[in-house]
């Protein structure tokens, strides 16, 4: 019997992100060796005037799986994470309207639907984030995670605001 | 462009000519030359203005020409390497004018393919320039003239979406106030110099980036391992924790303690309100979240927002160390409120915080003095800490307004106007006002204003070697003194300027930002060599960038030189020379200018008497040709 899949997903504190996009390079250099934010399947969406930056991270809730028109998209056994199948993806979008995250995106030249692939198990922008505001955790270990630093924030241990590395 | 061109990696070997009086956009190929010899950035701007401006031109006439530049790590995870550099002829000095700013938009402009663009001539009515990718438009902006910064930022986002990046003028510009900024990310400001005004005489009122285009490096291994490494170096820096956490305004403290918080148009160094206005009271009462910069580790930049109060509302990029102090302390203002208040005016009109703050300031000394009534003031008090005066002032400078006109001026012009010994208190070096530390506590700093190629300027060497606190035997290692490490210490400052201007000028070229180089020296020159050979495969060692470095530095000396910018402006105001600090732990300091820049001429090659390079370094930096064409050789060896 295979072992029960350990389901982590990246988690985002939109509270700490402060926009500097070091993910969306991460990302873009792990996959292709280059820097580009157009080829990052993690994306920061700011809005200039509030100071918001919140980074959009597939939830992993597989709606582009039941989407897709040639069962080009399926699911990582290892990690759980989205596959595409790029010799079956037509291009069609149909993905990327059915992703309710914005996270599905079509890569820029090949035109063939791109998402998180959590790396392998090591995602790149939760390692380098310099605000740790991404986590790559379980709904339960991220419940812990966040109940932990409340007590230390209440405690005055850490900063109310972002933490230092 | 052809796979066929010669080109290195890391840049993107194109750039743009745009004529605004001919309506014409053209796509050149990057000189490969230009950036061997001048990497990028600042280096180019200058090499460009140095070549294609007329001897003596009006600053703010068409003929003018604006350089905007990114450099060969543009785009890329190196960190804080995302800045770009907007230049022409300043219309506050006359001479070379150059402001640098970071936030996302240079490497947008890289994504969408351009190194640098270069803006001819004037429209004949307001224009925006519209990039996407290949796609390089000239639009009418017509309805948007009279709109500030930030109402011209929501119009575009509303327009061409969220996530383009934009620079743009306000009010400030418009009005061809002599300090005016250019702005990108709502509060990231190119300020220094009056390149806003520039850019506003030549009817532009923005340029929209769309970029969606990759930077590839040479060697992305070793690059990769290089940015790993100097993570490492920038967060064990010692000053990290607070830049990071509180931003730049963390100074203000430290400031205080060394008694150089400027006060009161820099009449004292104290200031008895200091610890409103310092890190700790913007964190209890403001600070949202940090705010960066593209790629940036460090984060010095916050987001806050004011609440309650009569401020309340006031909210974007909170005012940094340069701003609290300048709209704060320099006028006698205490309330931090006020200061965001008058930040966010500043940023949404697009004029220079700094020199605003100065220019109130030597205004409120006037005032102080008699020389200024409530009769020129229109109705104004101008008594120190008058917080409604300064937000009014701001107002007016930016429209012109009443005084506002004259104070657009800047202090050089305001006193020869008003006369009556202003010329005194009107701080200025080479026509551009202060910043906001009393270089009488730090040597090198004093030195660096006075050389400082565009006028009063902390950043051009930015000498924090002697403000570290290091111990007697570093500053022998680095510049052959113990004195090194002594802040009111005038001995060995000198080379130490020397160098920090040379490494400075190399920075701003790869469009670096100096809290990597300058903040515990996390990034040394061998290290930017590394970065630059990985990147672009260039043949790079820091020998080679130190030189590169020290002729940007001269070519810019050469440009203020045939335009009549010489030695005698190399001074400072009097009151930092003549007129002791007169209280607080560097009571009694002034800084010994005189018996620094015989040393700082010397080791720079330039003629003692006339204050021009000698003709060997100019042949040493390859600079002949350029000094030959305006008769500037022969005054060097005279």
């Amino acid at each position: 019997m295979t072992e029960q899949l350990v389901k982590r997903r990246i988690f985002a504190q939109k509270e700490k992100c402060n926009g500097c996009r070091i993910c969306e390079l991460r990302c873009s250099f792990y996959h292709e060796k280059l820097y580009a934010p157009s080829h990052s399947r993690i994306r920061v969406k700011k809005v200039e005037i509030e100071g918001t930056t919140i980074p959009e991270t597939c939830r992993l809730c597989y709606k582009c799986i039941e989407s897709c028109p040639e069962g080009a998209i399926s699911k990582s056994e290892i990690t759980g994470a989205i596959q595409i199948d790029e010799q079956k993806c037509t291009g069609c979008e149909e993905c990327v309207k059915a992703c309710p995250f914005g996270v599905m995106h079509m890569h820029p030249v090949s035109n063939i639907a791109m998402t998180c692939d959590l790396c392998d198990g090591d995602p790149q922008c939760v390692r380098y984030c310099p605000e740790e505001a991404l986590h790559y955790m379980t709904a339960k270990e991220f419940v812990e995670f966040r109940k932990k630093e409340k007590e230390n924030i209440e405690a005055g241990r850490i900063p109310k605001h972002s933490p230092i590395p | 462009m052809n796979d066929t061109t010669p080109k290195y990696k890391g840049y993107r070997n194109q750039v743009l000519v745009i004529d605004l009086t001919k309506n014409k956009i053209e796509k050149k190929v990057l000189d490969l030359s230009l950036v061997e010899n001048y990497l990028g950035g600042r280096g180019i701007a200058i090499k460009y203005l140095f070549d294609n401006l007329e001897q003596g031109i009006d600053p703010l006439s068409p003929e003018n020409i604006l350089v905007i530049g990114t450099g060969p790590l543009t785009g890329t995870l190196a960190p804080s390497s995302n800045r770009y550099t907007i230049a022409a002829k300043s219309p506050l000095t006359g001479g070379i004018g150059y402001a640098n700013a970071g936030g996302h938009f240079a490497p947008e402009l890289a994504y969408a393919g351009y190194d640098a663009i270069f803006i001819h001539g004037k429209a004949e009515t307001p224009v925006y320039i519209q990039i996407e990718d290949d796609i390089v438009k000239i639009q009418d902006a017509q309805h948007l003239w009279g709109k500030d910064v930030w109402e011209t930022d929501e119009y575009f986002r509303e327009k061409l979406g969220e996530q383009i990046q934009i620079l743009s003028i306000g009010q400030g510009g418009e009005n061809l106030v002599r300090y005016a900024a250019i702005l990108n990310n709502l509060s990231r400001a190119a300020a220094r110099t009056g390149v806003g005004a520039v850019m506003g005489s030549k009817n532009l009122k923005a340029i929209t980036v769309q970029g969606t285009g990759v930077v590839e490096v040479n060697e992305a291994d070793k690059f990769d391992e290089l940015i790993d490494e100097t993570l490492e170096k920038i967060y064990a820096d010692p000053a990290y924790p607070s830049l990071s956490y509180y931003g730049t305004s963390f100074l203000v403290d430290l400031a205080f303690i060394s008694g150089g918080l400027s006060t009161r148009n820099h009449q004292t160094g104290i200031f008895e309100h200091y610890e409103e206005i310092s890190a700790e009271a913007f964190d209890e009462k403001y600070r949202i979240k940090s705010e960066s910069c593209f790629a940036c580790p460090i984060h010095c930049g916050k987001y806050s927002k004011v609440t309650t109060g009569k401020y309340a509302g006031t909210k974007g990029g909170s005012p940094e160390y340069e701003t609290v102090v300048c709209l704060g302390s320099k006028c006698g203002v205490g309330n931090l409120a006020a200061i965001h208040h008058a930040n966010e005016l500043c940023n949404k009109y697009g004029i220079d915080t700094i020199s605003t703050g100065d220019v109130i300031a030597f205004a409120m000394e006037a005032y102080e003095k008699g020389v200024l009534t409530k009769e020129d003031t229109d109705g104004l008090e101008l008594e120190w800490g008058n917080e409604d005066t300064m937000i009014e002032l701001i107002k007016k400078i930016a429209h012109r307004d009443g005084v506002g006109d004259l104070l657009a001026e800047g202090s050089k012009r305001i006193a020869a106007k008003i006369n009556k010994g202003s010329e005194d208190y009107a701080h200025h070096i080479k026509g551009m006002e202060p910043p906001a530390y009393d270089v009488r506590t730090a040597k090198a700093f004093g030195l660096g204003w006075a050389t400082a190629t565009r006028g009063a300027d902390h950043l051009a060497a930015l000498p924090n070697f002697e403000l570290l606190g290091y111990e007697p035997e570093i500053g022998v290692e680095w510049f052959g003194s113990e004195k090194a490490v002594d802040p009111h210490a005038w001995e060995s400052k000198p080379r130490m300027v020397v160098w920090h201007e040379n490494l400075g000028a190399i920075v701003d070229s790869a469009e670096m930002c100096k809290y990597t180089c300058f903040s515990a020296y996390a990034v040394k020159p061998e290290d930017m060599a590394r970065f630059i050979a990985y990147s672009t495969g260039m043949d790079m060692n820091a020998e080679n960038l130190m030189r590169i470095g020290e002729r940007i530095y001269n070519l810019e000396r050469l440009f203020n030189l045939r335009e009549g910018i010489g030695k005698d402006q190399d001074r400072l105001p009097k009151r930092f020379t003549d007129e002791p600090l007169p209280e607080g732990p560097a009571k009694g300091q002034v800084v010994e200018l005189d018996k620094m820049l015989p040393d700082y001429y010397k080791l720079r090659g330039w003629n003692w008497e006339t204050g021009y390079p000698t003709k060997e370094k100019l042949q040493e930096l390859g600079l002949l040709e350029e000094a030959e064409k305006y008769n500037l050789v022969s005054r060097g060896n005279e």
